[in-house]
């Protein structure tokens, strides 16, 4: 494979070099930006009247409507990895974050990264959490594969990390209000899949139709109230029925405690995809093998944009985020 | 230099499909010079005094009105221009000498003042006639601030309604004129409509007595005007209609009308001359609906300053006026307390000139229904001095449900009164924070 421009800055760069003369970035990596892939507003044409007249206040001069902007709707695609960050109906801002990146070439196999946190709406700057967490989640996750580190050993030092950055936000003299979010995050190999986890977001594995890989389900435990008393012998209908049975048992935050992620590696053996999301989506289709039906089989930016419009329809209640990686991680072309 | 500040508040959620965005608009001017010289020539006061022959029945009136003058003419900055009139089926001026306006100084003040003491009265009302020349005295002056008071005593006889309309159609915009009716034989709605349409104010001075404060509070509020012709102008979107733009706080005034078109999608609504000063408009913009989910700007409200000396008009302020469609009825059913505060002083005003309306015509179903709710309006906004107003026209049994009785005798004053003071609003106490 031939680099001839940086990916982080596209500065022109030679085949044989490593990391860019400009930026000082690995040429073999990839990522999201730091601060989410954010669409500049008072871009192109107005989403609503496509006219062009749209104001530096995000809102159309002809026809009034408010342009998609900022952390509204985030969207990013690179080939092997894509995915959608959407505000949803009702909430009036989007808190959810998401960061991703690959590593390709190089001595490591291809892999990729990706991590989704939804930020707590009852903290303050739930959304400057997420994100935070989010981008320095991955760092720690890219420079581990870089380096050829364990994928589970980084997971678990991508959370410390998060929990650094989230619980440096919280206000010392408001304890309530500490910001905080959850956490979901995959290391992709060409053989693995490396999972972690805190608070109800959720990692699939969806098998591809006709696959001879394990079969289609979730691959983390909600941290509820209700999950921890199925765990302690409740049936389902008794743990859902307590008082807030949907509450977080745990969080990233500076009023987390002492946590440590859920970590789990699993070889699929076979062709799929691994999905990260927010409950803004899997409260819609909880179901791994109803989420298999539902997903267009060719992946990509098509299955989350796809995904997404389907919680939107569905009433789009909370932040939907939708990150998608094909198993394995090499099919697809990279961007 | 006068700055404006606008703030809208709302409940900017709208079910799915509705369509109707209401907000209160809240403009506040500050940084308006204060002092006892107005800058030589920016400023013009026209006194127009009735001078019909009913102005010596009681004799009082005619005394106090000339007291009253003399009291504005006092009350004059040094270097205002000024003139007086006097209303008869005629009119005449009385001074300057001369057709024209003169420059307030001690001099011209003391002659004016001598000028008023001979007026006498005698001869009929046309008050088109007496606007008509306010209007041409202000036409020979430079002055951008341009304020008139219009005193009468009895009602429009001695032109028809049409040449007293067309009148104003004409001056409409060239100066502002606060009226006031002495005594009880003047008509409520005719005076309304002068001072609407010249966006001054109206009331009753029952007692002539009462007039020389009553003067020099007009003239004081007119001497502490530091910027005129402002207009409001308000942007909406394609496909948008504006249902109404009313002034709803001090009193209030449907502007609806008045819209001068600005393209592309704005329109311009005359309010006047500012001093420092906050003002509440209500804006009600029906655009087409969008999906749940999607936020449109439903409209933009700024203050629009003419230029002086030839440079540009300013546009200062800027409030936006948002519409996002929800599927969360706790969010879209949420009632602003402005919106719902000035909808109900809007109610209040129309139920109590309907009333009166109905009560004069002999219909005392209508006059009850309307007056009751008047009572149950003012009772639950707590406006006390509308209350006790009313009270004096009805009989109350139950404030709370607007049971009411029409009071046998009405004293002609209590209900004009009533009429006159049904559009002066009461200010909402604003919360201290808003929701996001």
């Amino acid at each position: 494979m031939t680099v001839s421009n940086c990916p982080g800055c596209g500065t022109a760069v030679g085949p044989e070099d490593r990391f860019c003369e400009e930026c000082g970035q690995s040429l073999l990596v990839q990522r999201t930006p730091v601060g989410g892939p954010v669409i500049e507003p008072a871009g192109g044409a107005c989403v609503a009247c496509g006219g062009e007249n749209v104001g530096a206040d995000g809102f159309c001069e002809d026809c009034g409507r408010g342009q998609p902007s900022g952390r509204d709707r985030m969207e990013a695609d690179f080939g092997l990895v894509v995915g959608v960050s959407d505000k949803g109906k009702r909430r009036a801002r989007n808190e959810d974050s998401m960061a991703f990146g690959t590593v390709l070439g190089g001595d490591a196999p291809p892999t990729v990264v990706a991590v989704v946190c939804d930020g707590v709406a009852t903290s303050d700057r739930a959304d400057n959490a997420s994100q935070r967490a989010v981008d320095e989640a991955t760092t720690v996750l890219l420079d581990a594969v870089l380096e050829n580190g364990d994928p589970a050993a980084a997971t678990k030092a991508a959370v410390a990390r998060a929990i650094e950055v989230v619980s440096q936000l919280a206000d010392p003299n408001v304890p309530g209000t500490a910001p905080s979010c959850t956490f979901v995050s995959a290391v992709v190999t060409p053989t693995e899949v490396t999972v972690g986890s805190v608070g109800d977001s959720r990692v699939y594995w969806l098998a591809a139709p006709g696959s001879a890989a394990m079969s289609s389900r979730v691959l983390t435990v909600d941290d509820t109230v209700a999950t921890e008393l199925m765990a302690e012998g409740l049936s389902e209908e008794e743990a859902n029925a307590v008082y807030q049975a949907h509450a977080l048992s745990k969080w990233i935050g500076a009023d987390a405690g002492e946590i440590e992620p859920r970590v789990v590696t699993i070889s699929p053996g076979g062709p799929g995809h691994v999905l990260l999301c927010s409950d803004g989506l899997w409260n819609y289709v909880p179901d791994a093998a109803a989420l298999t039906e539902v997903m267009p089989a060719e992946g990509g930016m098509t299955a989350a944009a796809e995904l997404t419009a389907l919680a939107l329809k569905l009433g789009g209640h909370d932040n939907i985020t939708t990150v998608l990686v094909p198993f394995p991680p090499t099919e697809g072309e990279d961007s | 230099m006068t700055d404006f500040a606008v703030e809208v508040y709302q409940n900017e959620y709208l079910a799915a499909g509705s369509t109707e965005v209401n907000a209160i608009v809240t403009v506040t001017a500050s940084g308006a010079p204060t002092g006892p010289a107005a800058p030589s020539g920016s400023a013009a006061e026209v006194i127009i005094v009735d001078c019909s022959g009913s102005m010596h029945v009681p004799r009082t009136k005619l005394v106090s009105a000339k007291q009253a003058t003399a009291a504005a003419i006092d009350t004059l900055r040094d270097g205002v221009q000024f003139a007086v009139v006097a209303g008869t089926d005629e009119s005449r001026l009385v001074y300057p000498y001369q057709h024209g306006m003169v420059v307030a100084t001690p001099q011209t003040r003391a002659e004016a003042k001598e000028a008023v003491k001979k007026l006498a009265a005698n001869g009929g009302t046309a008050i088109g006639k007496w606007l008509r020349l306010a209007d041409s005295l202000f036409s020979s002056s430079t002055a951008s601030m341009r304020h008139a008071i219009l005193l009468t005593d009895g009602q429009n006889m001695h032109e028809t309604p049409r040449q007293l309309a067309n009148t104003l159609r004409d001056i409409q915009g060239h100066f502002v004129c606060d009226c006031r009716g002495v005594g009880t034989d003047w008509e409520v709605k005719e005076l309304r409509t002068i001072a609407d349409t010249l966006l001054g104010t109206v009331d009753i001075v029952a007692e002539p007595e009462g007039l020389e404060a009553d003067f020099r509070a007009m003239t004081a509020g007119a001497m502490s005007k530091a910027v005129a012709d402002v207009a409001l102008r308000l942007w909406t979107p394609m496909g948008a209609t504006i249902k109404f733009v009313k002034q709803v706080e001090p009193t209030l005034a449907d502007l609806t009308a008045r819209r001068v078109e600005v393209p592309p999608r704005s329109g311009d609504y005359p309010t006047g001359s500012w001093g420092s000063e906050t003002r509440d408009y209500h804006v009600c913009v029906q655009v087409p609906a969008a999906a749940t989910g999607e936020k449109m700007l439903a409209g933009r409200v700024s203050l629009v300053v003419p230029g002086t000396a030839g440079s540009e008009e300013q546009v200062l302020g800027k409030g936006r006026i948002l519409a996002v469609w929800t599927d969360d009825t706790a969010l879209s059913t949420r009632i602003n307390r402005e919106v719902a505060h000035y909808t109900g002083q809007a109610e209040l005003a129309a139920a109590i000139q309907e009333g009166l309306e109905a009560r004069k015509a002999g219909d005392v179903e209508t006059a009850t229904a309307k007056l009751g709710r008047a009572v149950q309006l003012a009772t639950e906004i707590g406006h006390t001095d509308t209350a006790k107003l009313l009270s004096k026209v009805v009989d109350v049994e139950d404030a709370r449900t607007g049971t009411v009785r029409l009071k046998r005798k009405v004293a002609a004053v209590d209900e004009m009164t009533l009429d006159t003071r049904s559009s002066k609003t009461m200010r909402v106490r604003k919360k201290q924070s808003t929701e996001s």
